[in-house]
């Protein structure tokens, strides 16, 4: 790295410190700070703090806006979710604080206590190995818990994007095909025919209106050996259908190289019947498929504004040009398949 | 003769590895070289078949769109597809061959949700065998195992 970077980024912890202890009311010291990879739509950051006059150390993560990000998402959404969690069985950091405003250290940003174990790539086939079963279970218990979560008795999911049973499908729905309206760089015939074929064939009624991750799939937990630590990633949380999430994680993107085992982990049908008993939800069949189908009108919303933040210059960090190359190319693909299969049956 | 940019290209993002990569030692900014660097391959697999690919896949939709215009009964959308297919690009460069391309699937989709309404399914698979060839013929997503490497 660059002195002058190296130095800038020394400055942001020296003043990440200096707010900690203002807020926190202890002495805080920046004893190390590193980026880290923590999704394209966040700057994140590794702290280690000192307590000046105790010597203890703290780890933490400081998750800061960027000017330019892949989907427009709140601070707020990302930092409700982890609240709706703390403290239960569904495993995420502990929360520290959320600031909104730019003012203080020149983007919003929230503070989490770093947990152990570490994040996969969701393309290495070999990433849970030799713990797929144990993981994959959990991975799917885990899923099942967050759709279970009552939201009418909790007071925070009224300042999450909120959903009708009726209506979820079409405001997920138009909400993505916007973002390719206003992104494309070009008209694609493979996603336009299934974004006809979304509309024209609405899932139906959701069973219950829950809280959806947004993004869970494997790369977005934290693993150490046989145990998940930690779901992350929540910035696209909402209220909503949980078979999107449901569908969203069983997409074949995440399994390209190992169609067999969603996620690199347990099959498709282990997978479901863990997340029935979990959520106590059934699944009707149909509306998964609309909700599959949609999983990859939204994956390619997201790769096609990667690319156009890439090409525009506006983000050129290259995580945005191979989303842009390769899991693009991937979704395509699948919906190729699909279509072809509506076609001919 | 100038050196073959594909092989260029690939000799470039190895010596971006090789050399460069090593001089880093801040593990994200590494990775973040690394990447551009395998980006960078990946972009040269295509390039020599990209011109080639784009002129045929222009044949193979306007021939569709030819064909099709005996099933269509909307004067509209006939008057427009007419129009598209007088249009004659003479020009053999990327960026020509690459407009007119957008334009032909612009009229392919069109064409595509009209035959879906009065479910015109024999010329619904054809597309479909078109769109497949195309996608099959710039496809990169079976390099994803070399990326990793």
């Amino acid at each position: 790295m660059s002195q002058v970077k190296e130095n800038i980024q020394q400055t942001l912890g020296v003043k990440f410190a200096e707010y900690l202890s203002l807020r926190l009311k202890k002495r805080y010291e920046c004893q190390q700070i590193k980026r880290i990879f923590g999704g394209a739509s966040r700057e994140t950051y590794r702290v280690r703090l000192i307590e000046k006059d105790k010597r203890d150390s703290v780890n933490l993560i400081y998750r800061r806006s960027q000017k330019s990000s892949l989907i427009e998402t709140k601070q707020e959404t990302e930092y409700l979710a982890y609240s709706l969690f703390q403290d239960s069985s569904v495993p995420v950091p502990k929360l520290i604080l959320l600031e909104e405003s730019s003012e203080a250290l020149g983007a919003p940003f929230l503070v989490m206590e770093e947990l152990e174990g570490e994040a996969a790539s969701p393309f290495d086939k070999e990433a849970y190995r030799p713990f797929e079963n144990e993981i994959g279970k959990q991975f799917w218990t885990i899923l099942g818990k967050i759709a279970s979560l009552d939201i009418s008795k909790n007071k925070l999911t009224k300042s999450l994007k909120q959903s009708s049973k009726n209506t979820s499908w079409k405001s997920e729905l138009d909400y993505w095909v916007a973002v390719i309206r206003n992104d494309s760089l070009g008209v694609e015939p493979i996603l336009e025919a299934a974004i006809r074929w979304l509309y024209r064939h609405p899932p139906k009624q959701a069973e219950k209106i829950s809280l959806v991750h947004g993004d869970y799939r494997n790369g977005n937990f934290l693993v150490k050996k046989n145990r998940i630590t930690g779901i992350l990633d929540w910035e696209m949380a909402h209220l909503g259908d949980p078979l999107e999430d449901l569908a969203w994680a069983l997409s074949p993107i995440w399994c390209w190289e190992l169609l067999s085992r969603p996620a690199y982990l347990i099959s498709r049908d282990k997978g479901l019947k863990i997340w029935k008993k979990e959520s106590g939800l059934s699944v009707d069949e149909e509306s998964l498929i609309w909700w599959e189908l949609f999983a990859c009108v939204k994956g390619l919303a997201i790769w096609i504004s990667a690319g156009n933040e890439f090409l525009l210059g506006k983000n050129t960090d290259p995580v945005n040009l191979f989303s842009a190359w390769i899991p693009g190319d991937i979704h395509k693909e699948i919906i190729l398949d699909k279509m072809e299969a509506v076609l001919l049956s | 003769m100038k050196p073959d940019i594909n092989k260029s290209l690939i000799i470039l993002a190895q010596e971006l590895i090789q050399r460069f990569s090593t001089l880093i030692h801040d593990e994200y900014e590494q990775s973040r070289l690394n990447s551009l660097a395998a980006l960078l391959i990946l972009g040269s697999v295509n390039l020599e078949k990209d011109i080639a690919n784009l002129s045929h896949h222009n044949m193979l939709i306007e021939q569709w769109l030819s064909k099709s215009l005996e099933k269509i009964s909307d004067r509209e959308l006939k008057e427009k597809l007419v129009n598209v297919l007088s249009t004659v690009e003479d020009s053999l460069t990327h960026s020509a061959l690459d407009s007119r391309n957008q334009i032909l699937k612009e009229n392919l989709v069109s064409v595509q949700a009209y035959f879906e309404d009065i479910k015109e399914k024999s010329s619904l698979i054809e597309s479909w065998e078109i769109l497949r060839k195309i996608h099959n013929d710039s496809k990169i997503n079976h390099l994803l195992p070399m990326l990793k490497e």
